[in-house]
């Protein structure tokens, strides 16, 4: 049973859409910003987390993921977790700027 | 790798670098501080919400813990801080990073690109600057005696620690003479404002700020010589013993 996929839609995929709701009217002036976020969580973020499960510091039980993976990384962390924990952080972040009037 | 230190090891190594990049340079930390309220909530929420929703995913095993590798002590017995100080540390460089690009975006600049051109533009002048070596007489010395140890390194087939300090050694001497250069090109510029100087503020003032200036060349002539007598009591230490060998 993909587990962590329903955790993710849960708790990253259902707020962010919120957030992306409550920010439509901001997101298309920062797309640059998003975007290198998403870069930096991919590279940067990527190695980390390779290291991480490489030295045993954490695992995937592929039981309760999709079984797709690349490198000890499971499908679900690659997309799911890499771009809606982005997404997630980056709109709350917005959300606080906006409310004290910088964006 | 770290044992019980990995996790938190790991945090520490991938987000305090770049913080210290984003709130280190005076430009950006202007800016920051004017923001320091939405970068503060945003980073207490995210940890708030992180914290509680961590154990939840460990709880149904969506992934697991080396038990080896984490600290093992738990917030109000509810999440590792080791997973809160990540929730903190990344929370808080992405609001810095968002906080910072979207007001350089407002005003119709990319940040992170300006600063990536920058700094390649900045080892493509140093390279450049590199042909000052063929341009100076003590520098091209340095290269040719360079050469010699590097090959004398090789044929005796240093370790790899001998090697270090081969290296740092050669580093420092071309490093400084390459400075030394720069300091007398300097120095020695527009010969005419001597002249000049003479004519509006007297012949003492010129003479002592000559006088100064040749006390600033022969300093950085000084520079190198020691960097060049280190690098030869390496080279002594490292190859006398090892020739003689050979030799007798």
């Amino acid at each position: 049973m993909p587990v962590y996929l329903i955790y993710l839609l849960i708790f990253f995929v259902a707020p962010v859409l919120v957030l992306a709701w409550l920010l439509r009217d901001v997101i298309g002036h920062y797309k640059r910003t998003i975007l290198w976020s998403l870069f930096f969580v991919y590279t940067i973020g990527f190695v980390w987390d390779w290291l991480c499960v490489r030295t045993g510091v954490w695992r995937y039980d592929s039981a309760k993921t999709l079984g797709i993976g690349l490198v000890g990384l499971t499908a679900e962390q690659f997309i799911g977790f890499y771009v809606f924990g982005t997404l997630l952080i980056v709109g709350v972040v917005l959300l606080a700027l906006r409310k004290a009037e910088h964006v | 790798m770290f044992d019980h230190l990995s996790y938190v090891g790991y945090n520490a190594l991938f987000c305090l670098p770049f913080l210290i990049l984003i709130w280190l340079r005076r430009e950006f930390l202007e800016v920051l501080v004017t923001r320091w309220r939405p970068i503060l909530i945003s980073t207490v929420a995210l940890t708030v919400y992180g914290s509680l929703i961590w154990p939840i995913a460990l709880e149904y095993g969506c992934w697991a813990y080396g038990s080896d590798k984490i600290s093992g002590i738990k917030l109000l017995g509810y999440v590792y801080i080791d997973d809160v100080m990540r929730w903190l540390l990344v929370s808080f460089l992405l609001a810095s990073y968002v906080s910072l690009s979207t007001h350089y975006e407002q005003q119709g600049v990319d940040i992170f690109w300006r600063e990536l051109k920058s700094l390649l533009r900045s080892f493509a002048y140093a390279f450049r600057g590199v042909r000052i070596i063929s341009l100076e007489r003590n520098s091209t010395v340095h290269v040719a005696v360079a050469v010699f140890v590097l090959l004398e390194a090789i044929l005796f087939r240093i370790s790899a620690l001998e090697w270090l300090f081969v290296v740092m050694s050669i580093a420092l001497v071309l490093g400084f003479e390459i400075f030394n250069s720069c300091v007398e090109r300097i120095a020695s510029w527009s010969p005419g404002e001597s002249e000049q100087m003479v004519a509006t503020l007297g012949k003492g003032v010129a003479e002592q700020r000559d006088q100064e200036i040749g006390l600033v060349k022969d300093a950085a002539a000084a520079g190198v010589l020691f960097s060049s007598v280190a690098a030869g009591v390496v080279g002594v230490t490292l190859f006398f013993s090892r020739l003689l060998e050979k030799l007798f």
